[in-house]
């Protein structure tokens, strides 16, 4: 078990058993984020995949300026954008037709829901929606950064925000609706 | 909403907060082998794996063809005397003699024992015996002319003792010229007819004939047959002989430069140009050719660096610390400071291009097939050629303001492997500048085995290369 001083050193050394140490460390925690980015397993693996290739290769970049689990976690977030950028032209026309509109929300106990089923539900967004929900809910991106990160308007950022959480809130009305 | 979440935003934030799954087995297999290799693990080296077995791969094959090239033209060398054919010019020798030397093998016989100096010679007789009747082509004689036969059947002196010195020469000198044979006005048939019926009178176990025509030149022959144990006397040599049965084989060498354009079926975004300049080495054998060395070659890739950062608005004194000066009679404070930086909490993308040097080492092994005739010659080659990266130069990047606080680089430019196999193949003229030097001009066409960036995300299609190999060759 390297300290973390010791495991970046390693790692800029190319050695095998340390980045595997990297690897195991840090991957069930950004598994988790690929998840979230991901509209399906297949893609998240990918993510993950790329995402710590890349992090190894710039591993030497680190400045030691914030905690590393964080700065892996951007990394993984931006491979995330990337995959987006480059399928985005494919995507963009399709969100606009799947997108639902939902004014009324229901209020209820939400505390039993798992997190699998909100991965699910995540997952079911359009990908342009599912991209702005995670990037300014969960990972804290402003509108403006996600307008420069995935070359869009921050209008278009903010109602893709908004039409995420009204989707996300009726399908949620769907499942407390069914345990009932 | 319940209670504990106000919003569907907390609910997801909580949830995920501390969310983790242990990702499938072949994720980490994956980047394990896009980093170092199929089954390796990394050191640090740019000198992977698949470099060090295609080095040594190449090394082993041209290792394996050099030696049996070089055997075989040795075996050849050797093979010439069995033939016992050797013209000597009269004209060497200041007359029109023609003499013909047949079947002068020098031996270096230490033990001199006369029983088994019988066997041997029985056995040395039947030997030369075959050998001459292997003759595949008449002895020329000129007619009407002089001619100085030199044969086994002479008769020579016996020896002066049975037990010579060991190690001394038992060349043994003819001083009287009456015991050679000499015709004049022979024909080829008698000179095989002579040479034929003395072949079973052979007794000696030291037979060594020579012409004496001239004394001086005699000896000058003798000497060169020692040294060389041939039974070839005269002017030429055995590699000059060896020249009339074939193609001569000789090495040549070349420095070449080869500008080159690759082209990616599938993304032309990636196409970009390379250079190399090599040193090579070409052994050519009845026409064809082997080809190795050694070259080094240039490429770039452009793209672009992201950059996150904050950005740098100014700074400010901090006062950390107040001391009182009491030394004087006024009690003065000491403020201890600091400059602290302040930095936007917006953070900023920016987006640089940029371009990336990468420098090989390549190392071919072409073999081909060629002709030359007077001074234009012609060849084509091909065969399987490694990169390996001995030097990548990353450019570094540039924010508005160095001041800046950088968070994360993204660098956008595609990761390179470091070794890759090619095949090479080319077609070419030459141009006979003098004796020994030409002037080359060589279309090249190269397809990679394998994609030249990592897989993990540039799954492109194996590029190929078109390219113009120019340069010189030196002819040994």
């Amino acid at each position: 078990m390297y300290s973390e001083e010791d495991l970046i050193y390693r790692c800029l050394q190319n050695e095998g058993r340390a980045q595997e140490e990297f690897y195991k460390r840090f991957a069930p925690k950004m598994y988790g984020v690929c998840l979230r980015f991901a509209k399906n397993q297949m893609e998240a693996d990918d993510i993950l995949q790329d995402g710590f290739i890349k992090v190894f290769t710039n591993l030497k970049t680190y400045r030691g300026e914030g905690s590393l689990e964080g700065w892996v976690r951007r990394t993984i977030v931006n491979t995330a954008i990337n995959l987006y950028k480059k399928n985005a032209k494919y995507l963009r026309d399709i969100e606009i037709e799947k997108a639902e509109v939902v004014q009324n929300t229901e209020e209820g106990a939400l505390d039993k829901i798992t997190v699998q089923e909100l991965l699910a539900l995540i997952r079911e967004l359009p990908t342009g929606y599912r991209m702005v929900f995670n990037l300014n809910v969960i990972e804290g991106y402003t509108h403006k950064e996600i307008s420069q990160l995935l070359n869009i308007s921050e209008n278009t950022s903010k109602s893709q925000l908004s039409r995420a959480r009204q989707t996300l809130q009726k399908k949620l009305k769907d499942i407390k609706g069914s345990q009932r | 909403m319940s209670d504990k979440y106000k919003n569907i935003d907390d609910l997801y934030r909580d949830k995920f907060k501390d969310f983790e799954l242990d990702p499938p087995e072949h994720v980490w297999s994956n980047i394990k082998t896009q980093m170092h290799g199929p089954g390796g693990g990394g050191n640090g080296s740019n000198l992977t794996n698949g470099g060090i077995y295609g080095i040594t791969i190449i090394l082993i094959l041209s290792s394996i063809l050099t030696w049996y090239l070089l055997n075989s033209s040795t075996k050849q060398n050797n093979q010439i005397p069995e033939n016992n054919i050797t013209q000597v010019e009269a004209s060497e020798y200041k007359s029109s003699t023609r003499m013909v030397s047949i079947n002068q093998d020098i031996e270096k016989e230490k033990d001199f024992n006369p029983s088994s100096n019988i066997k041997n010679a029985q056995l040395k007789s039947k030997k030369k015996q075959k050998s001459r009747f292997d003759i595949s082509e008449p002895v020329k004689v000129e007619k009407g002319k002089s001619s100085l036969v030199v044969s086994d059947n002479i008769p020579l002196k016996e020896p002066k003792s049975t037990n010579p010195p060991s190690g001394s020469n038992e060349i043994e000198y003819i001083d009287d010229i009456t015991t050679l044979g000499i015709i004049t006005a022979g024909s080829d048939e008698e000179l095989l007819a002579l040479n034929a019926t003395s072949q079973s009178e052979i007794n000696d176990s030291n037979s060594f004939i020579d012409a004496q025509a001239n004394p001086d030149i005699s000896e000058a022959a003798i000497e060169e047959e020692n040294n060389e144990s041939n039974a070839i006397a005269g002017p030429e040599t055995g590699s000059s002989i060896k020249s009339d049965y074939g193609h001569k084989a000789n090495w040549a060498f070349g420095l070449t430069f080869t500008p080159e354009m690759i082209f990616y079926p599938d993304n032309n975004d990636f196409n970009n140009r390379s250079y190399a300049l090599d040193v090579s080495a070409i052994y050519k054998f009845s026409g064809y050719l082997l080809q190795s060395g050694i070259g080094v070659s240039w490429t770039s890739d452009e793209g672009n660096y992201e950059i996150d950062y904050n950005e740098y608005l100014g700074s400010y004194e901090n006062v950390y610390n107040v001391t009182f000066d009491t030394t004087g009679s006024e009690l003065s404070p000491i403020y201890h400071t600091e400059t602290v930086r302040v930095y936007d909490s917006i953070e900023r993308v920016s987006i640089m291009p940029t371009k990336n040097h990468y420098t090989y080492l390549q190392i071919p092994l072409l073999f081909g097939y060629g002709n030359e005739n007077r001074r234009f010659g012609w060849f084509v080659k091909g065969g399987p050629s490694l990169s390996i990266m001995i030097n990548e130069n990353l450019a570094n990047n540039n924010v508005s303001s160095s001041e800046d606080k950088i968070l994360q680089i993204e660098n956008e430019i595609p990761a390179r492997i470091n070794t890759n196999w090619q095949f090479v193949f080319s077609g070419g003229v030459s141009y006979k500048l003098s004796n020994h030097l030409s002037f080359t001009a060589e279309p090249v066409f190269r397809y990679y085995l394998n994609s030249t960036y990592e897989r993990n995300k540039l799954n492109l299609k194996n590029p190929y290369s078109f390219g113009l190999r120019i340069g010189f060759l030196i002819d040994l």
